[in-house]
């Protein structure tokens, strides 16, 4: 590792997430290829070893791809890995492309209902459990709050975890990076409406092990906050209105 | 990808390379495979086989770069890949543990191929048939939804293709997962395309294991219902779009449980 007096190396973590936020907020388009090794490392002062391992983690979630004597090339969009919560975060770093937030939540009313009703057989006591104080801290913090968002993104975690399915598991952290988001999203352009019933009404059906009321259910709560991200989209121009979350 | 036994590094286990995966050369075919890309797939085989388990460290990076005979540097280089995976955890002064299965990213190529390379027990194949008919027939409606004549033509393109005679079994599946991807790029939703692809690139060795142009029948069946899901976009018909689907997708995991059976379902 090359250290040079008052030249903090950073860490490869940020280095990837700034390259990955410069790739996906379009700053390098697809197909632009990325400096060398040296000429970037150096511009970045970081060393070699931390540029590459940025580098390498990049191309695992498939923004980058490298080729021997060719360099590094940013890849189409198509080959991304929108659902990494990593990939989400990089692209929701700048301001959030409409037809993105709608395909995620497009995707949640496609996967999420009918992952409840597989909950809804398979849930065990113990996911009951964590569900249950998850939208206990929810109701208390409320989505404004930090700690809110984290047990609105546990609710759902649990739940497809729920299903012991690892492919609805793994859409699990992408969504629930996305519902983080989108949420966050959502309260800087306008007051959120009361998301606990609907999530009590998903919790019970699941308890009661109602797979058809836990999947309509379900709908009805992703329904529900599409709307709302819509609908603060078109209301972001006249923003100003109090943002008093709901308690 | 698919050649990953040939030229690795001494001392690694055989079992790995369980069966080669063609679809993959056909991606990979102008890149021989780094060191790195090699430990990386046999590591996250382990880890996905269990033998290093959830919450326990990897062996220690000396071990690691005594056993492969590669730099420090390619060492990490493997971990940070693995780690993007979601397979283990980096911590100061603790290692890199592996991380717990609902972290695992089964949506990632490399991981769907190196699970698949392991085997396809019943609990693999139940939980794939139902992300399959949660997520392509939903596709199937937004794709009647949406689609242009321009994607009429590449999915007609595709039944064509899957209805040629004198297919290899792989050269079918691979016809058959062309088409499943035109479905998900006509829904307009990037996030089902991504998917779509990931699914695709990995499944196209297993679903050859259960082909339908061993008989000429079935062979024009599956054909048949893969042209009804075109004519219901076609018409805009989200609904038939949907069902018909759903129509695909149940007559194959039939095949494929029954060959498994004829088989003797082997893990």
């Amino acid at each position: 590792m090359a250290t040079g007096t008052g030249k903090r190396l950073r860490l490869h973590g940020t280095i990837a997430h700034d390259l990955g936020t410069l790739i996906a907020s379009g700053h390098f388009k697809p197909g632009a290829l990325l400096d060398n090794e040296v000429e970037a490392s150096d511009r970045l002062k970081v060393s070699r070893t931390a540029y590459r391992e940025a580098v390498r983690i990049l191309s695992a979630k498939g923004l980058v791809e490298a080729r021997p004597k060719v360099g590094t090339r940013v890849s189409p969009v198509h080959r991304w890995h929108l659902l990494d919560p990593d990939v989400l975060a990089w692209i929701f770093a700048g301001e959030p492309d409409v037809q993105l937030i709608k395909a995620l939540f497009e995707l949640r009313r496609i996967v999420e209902p009918p992952a409840a009703a597989i909950a809804a057989v398979r849930r065990t006591t113990a996911a009951l459990k964590t569900m249950e104080r998850a939208l206990e801290v929810m109701a208390h913090y409320s989505l404004a709050n930090e700690v809110g968002r984290t047990a609105d993104q546990e609710f759902h975690a649990t739940l497809l975890g729920s299903t012991g399915n690892p492919f609805l598991q793994s859409l699990t952290s992408g969504i629930a990076a996305a519902i983080a988001r989108t949420t966050i999203f959502i309260h800087q352009h306008r007051p959120l409406r009361d998301p606990m019933p609907e999530h009590i009404r998903v919790y019970e059906a699941v308890r009661d092990q109602k797979p058809q009321r836990a999947q309509q259910a379900m709908a009805r709560l992703v329904e529900h906050a599409l709307r709302d991200a819509t609908e603060a989209r078109q209301g972001k121009r006249r923003r100003g209105a109090a943002a008093q979350p709901p308690g | 990808m698919a050649d990953i036994g040939e030229r690795v590094a001494p001392a690694k286990p055989r079992e790995a390379i369980a069966r080669p995966v063609p679809r993959l050369s056909r991606l990979a075919v102008d890149r021989a495979l780094s060191s790195h890309d090699q430990i990386a797939a046999i590591l996250g085989t382990e880890i996905l086989r269990g033998v290093h388990r959830p919450g326990d460290n990897m062996p220690p990076e000396p071990d690691l770069i005594a056993r492969f005979q590669v730099s420090r540097t390619v060492m990490r280089e493997v971990m940070k890949t693995l780690a993007a995976k979601g397979l283990v955890v980096s911590k100061t002064r603790i290692g890199t543990r592996v991380r717990e299965p609902v972290h695992w990213n089964y949506f990632d190529v490399d991981v769907l191929v190196w699970r698949v390379r392991i085997g396809l027990d019943d609990d693999f194949m139940r939980s794939l048939t139902e992300v399959r008919r949660a997520l392509e027939p939903a596709a199937a409606a937004l794709a009647a939804q949406r689609r242009t004549a321009t994607d009429i033509v590449h999915l007609r393109e595709h039944v064509r293709e899957m209805g040629q005679p004198g297919h290899s079994r792989q050269s079918f599946a691979e016809a058959d997962l062309d088409f499943h991807l035109a479905i998900a790029i006509a829904s307009g939703n990037p996030l089902l395309r991504s998917i779509a692809s990931v699914i695709e690139a990995g499944l196209a060795a297993p679903f050859s294991h259960s082909s339908p142009i061993d008989d000429a029948d079935d062979h024009e069946i599956t054909v048949n219902s893969h042209a009804a899901i075109v004519d219901a976009i076609e018409a805009r018909d989200e609904q038939a779009a949907a069902a018909a689907m759903l129509k695909v997708i149940d007559i194959g995991v039939r095949r494929i449980a029954s060959s498994r059976k004829k088989r003797g379902s082997k893990r």
